[in-house]
């Protein structure tokens, strides 16, 4: 009897893990990616992070270390303020990008739409196009001297319309513009998706419910969009505060209005790429990284509010 | 955004690795001391200019016929991206071998120890180029770079607004006074009278020239010399035009370039470099209506005389072999070469006639006789990117009339001197 008791023990002792358990096995599955996250992503956060404590030559060798002096200059600049707002103000209207994104997305995906995928190809290729590219039209149409726009508006009768990409405030605008133009393409792919996941059920029984289609949009699409514009909002928030590409290509460094325009990258750029100050340029970096994570962190915690995963 | 910006980069980085593998596949270069016909080596070549592709690769078929084993690949890059990339193939111990430098990065790369000085070239006719330019390439008492090319900046006039204004066209002397009264008589026709990039802050076509022209300087023994009074005196010239109407607003220069705004017949002159030359033939639709003068004087005569040069890897594993190319670009054939093709004004004495008889009806010769008589060399330090970037910040708004020009100026010399200390 103790002989088969010990002897039916042994194979159960190997067995102790939880029938669910499959061991190493996910690792395996998830270790290319996460070594392409850990090489391309943490490692140079990392290294940026102890960068923002040197003071380094031109050319980013010979280290020293310097405490905080970099920070403790970043919070110094004059123009930090204003690149802040600027940013700021540039994140917040990309972000009405994403309520205009989901009309668009309700009225593409609406049942018996001809022409749907013409539609959804026309939306979605300006994210195709290179930014810079496309910010190179746009610089035509806001042209001040023969620009589309400036030509339609003295056409119904305004003498002087402002040089758009000249004057300060107006340059911001014009960016935030073509910032939303440009994020309406994937906003609108991932809320058609999300829309498709959708019941036409919840659909049918609102409308013998009596619901109109602006009822049903209000209280069935929206709620059930609700994780995906989460996600787009955290996604377009991020790209608001990394806002660089669109500002250089549509002003760029010898506007008169980039002063008054310039963004928390951009300054970043200056400094690292313009100035050669290395440390000074990581420091910034990571003065952004810390807001990103901020705004990041308090829309998460908001979104216990509004997003209905159900 | 961000994903796309990625993209961009490691493009970039591809680009970089690419080019470096070329320098990685060395057979036998010699890293040092004489090579001969026979030797092996590959070399990179990185340069800006497409203009003048047809230039270096004839220059690199001369240099061949002599070393028949040394492969030279060239690559090239934007003028505005070339700097980036050029700084980040440093910071990655991957130069090319031989590059082309400017005045503003010299200093920069040669206290750095990026380029290898190169004074054990031998038999190199140092007297042959202006002496400003050998000069401007040899730092802390070394040789770094031997000069390719010149440029000086003029006026490019428009004859027939001169002509409907009523004002006679300049002759050689003309003063301050002389150029604004054509200018406002100009404007008043309805075109723009002078237009020029002050508004991007680029002082070699502008107002590092007035600077000059009225007794002031940019830098002298390591200070800003922008707050003395005749550098100040040299800015509000600018200003002043501006403000009277002569020069269109900076937003207007800046949505429509100034060459682009001279090039539609919209402007009686043009302040600007001996390099527009070549695109201005290119863009303008009747160039027999237009001509080229000297600037104007004030105090002095003056004008900004840049130049480039060929330079040197220190880093560069086969070092004799690409010492051997920058002087075989730099021969009195090359810079013959360099001025048949009209190009830029090749820096090698007594070859400049045949770019100035590229275009007969445009005197040319104003660009080499101010070379020769009344040039000021530009204005350089260790880290010139980092003031430039200043008066970028800064002046533009006095031009504007936004803020008073004594006070800008003060301001940027501040911050300047700041920046020169720590250098």
């Amino acid at each position: 009897m103790t002989t088969t008791t010990t002897g039916r023990a042994a194979p159960t002792g190997k067995r102790r893990r939880s029938p669910m358990s499959v061991g190493a096995w996910p690792l395996l599955f998830i270790g290319p990616l996460l070594l392409g996250v850990l090489v391309f992503y943490y490692y140079p956060i990392i290294s940026n992070l102890w960068t923002s404590f040197t003071a380094t030559n031109a050319f980013g060798g010979d280290p020293k270390f310097v405490g905080v002096d970099n920070y403790v200059d970043l919070l110094n600049r004059p123009d930090l303020p204003s690149a802040l707002v600027n940013t700021l103000f540039y994140t917040a209207v990309v972000l009405l990008g994403v309520p205009l994104s989901v009309v668009i997305a309700a009225m593409i995906e609406l049942p018996g739409l001809k022409g749907r995928t013409i539609y959804r190809v026309l939306f979605f290729m300006p994210y195709l196009a290179m930014p810079v590219a496309i910010a190179q039209v746009w610089r035509i149409f806001f042209n001040g001297n023969f620009g589309i726009l400036n030509q339609g508006l003295k056409a119904i009768g305004i003498a002087e319309p402002p040089y758009w990409l000249s004057t300060p405030g107006f340059a911001m605008l014009a960016v935030a513009f073509f910032g939303i133009w440009s994020s309406i393409g994937f906003n609108v792919i991932i809320l058609s998706a999300g829309l498709k996941g959708i019941s036409p059920e919840l659909y049918e029984a609102a409308s013998l419910d009596g619901a109109s289609a602006w009822r049903q949009f209000r209280t069935v699409t929206v709620p059930l969009l609700t994780p995906s514009i989460f996600f787009l909002t955290i996604m377009t928030a991020i790209g608001g505060f990394q806002l660089f590409d669109g500002l250089y290509a549509m002003l760029g460094p010898g506007n008169p209005a980039i002063n008054q325009s310039r963004s928390l990258v951009y300054l970043f750029y200056n400094e690292a790429f313009v100035q050669q100050n290395k440390g000074g340029g990581a420091a910034i970096a990571m003065f952004i990284v810390l807001l990103v994570g901020i705004a990041t962190a308090i829309q998460f915690w908001g979104q216990k509010k509004w997003v209905h995963y159900e | 955004m961000k994903r796309r910006s990625f993209l961009a980069i490691t493009g970039l980085a591809g680009a970089a690795v690419s080019l470096s593998a070329c320098s990685g596949n060395t057979t036998n270069g010699g890293a040092q001391g004489d090579i001969t016909k026979d030797t092996t080596a590959e070399l990179t070549f990185f340069y800006w200019d497409k203009v003048q592709t047809p230039t270096v690769e004839a220059n690199i078929a001369a240099f061949n016929k002599e070393y028949p084993n040394i492969k030279v690949s060239t690559s090239i890059a934007a003028y505005k991206d070339y700097w980036s990339k050029l700084r980040t193939q440093a910071e990655g111990d991957q130069l090319p071998d031989v590059f082309w430098m400017n005045g503003p990065n010299i200093q920069l790369y040669a206290s750095n120890e990026m380029l290898a000085p190169i004074d054990d070239i031998k038999d190199v006719p140092w007297d042959s180029y202006p002496k400003a330019l050998v000069d401007l390439y040899t730092v802390d008492g070394k040789h770094y770079g031997i000069p390719k090319d010149y440029d000086t900046i003029a006026c490019y006039v428009n004859k027939t607004l001169f002509e409907q204004a009523g004002v006679p066209l300049p002759t050689d002397g003309w003063t301050w006074e002389e150029h604004n009264d054509a200018a406002k008589k100009i404007a008043a026709t309805g075109a723009y009278g002078v237009v020029t990039t002050v508004g991007a802050a680029d002082g070699q076509g502008s107002y590092y020239n007035t600077m000059f022209q009225a007794g002031g300087y940019v830098i002298k023994d390591n200070l800003s010399g922008f707050a003395d009074p005749k550098s100040i005196k040299g800015l509000k010239f600018w200003a002043d035009l501006i403000a009277d109407g002569s020069m269109p607003s900076l937003q207007v220069m800046t949505d429509t370039t100034p060459p682009k705004l001279f090039a539609a017949g919209k402007a009686g002159i043009y302040w600007a470099g001996s390099w527009m030359v070549q695109s201005l033939m290119e863009d303008l639709a009747d160039p027999s209506q237009y001509t080229v003068v000297p600037l104007p004087k004030d105090e002095v005569q003056a004008t900004v005389i840049h130049g480039l040069s060929y330079v040197a890897s220190a880093k560069s594993k086969n070092l004799a072999a690409a010492k051997a190319l920058v002087k075989a670009m730099t021969t009195k054939e090359a810079a013959e070469t360099e001025a048949k093709n009209g190009t830029a004004i090749p820096a090698f004495n007594g070859t400049q006639q045949a770019w100035i008889e590229s275009v007969p009806d445009w005197q040319l010769d104003v660009f080499t006789n101010g070379a020769a008589d009344y040039s000021v060399p530009y204005p350089v330090s260790k880290n010139t990117a980092a003031w430039e970037d200043l008066q970028l910040q800064i002046l533009p708004d006095a031009f504007a009339g936004k803020v008073a020009m004594d006070e800008a100026a003060k301001k940027l010399a501040e911050q300047m001197d700041a920046l020169l200390a720590k250098e």
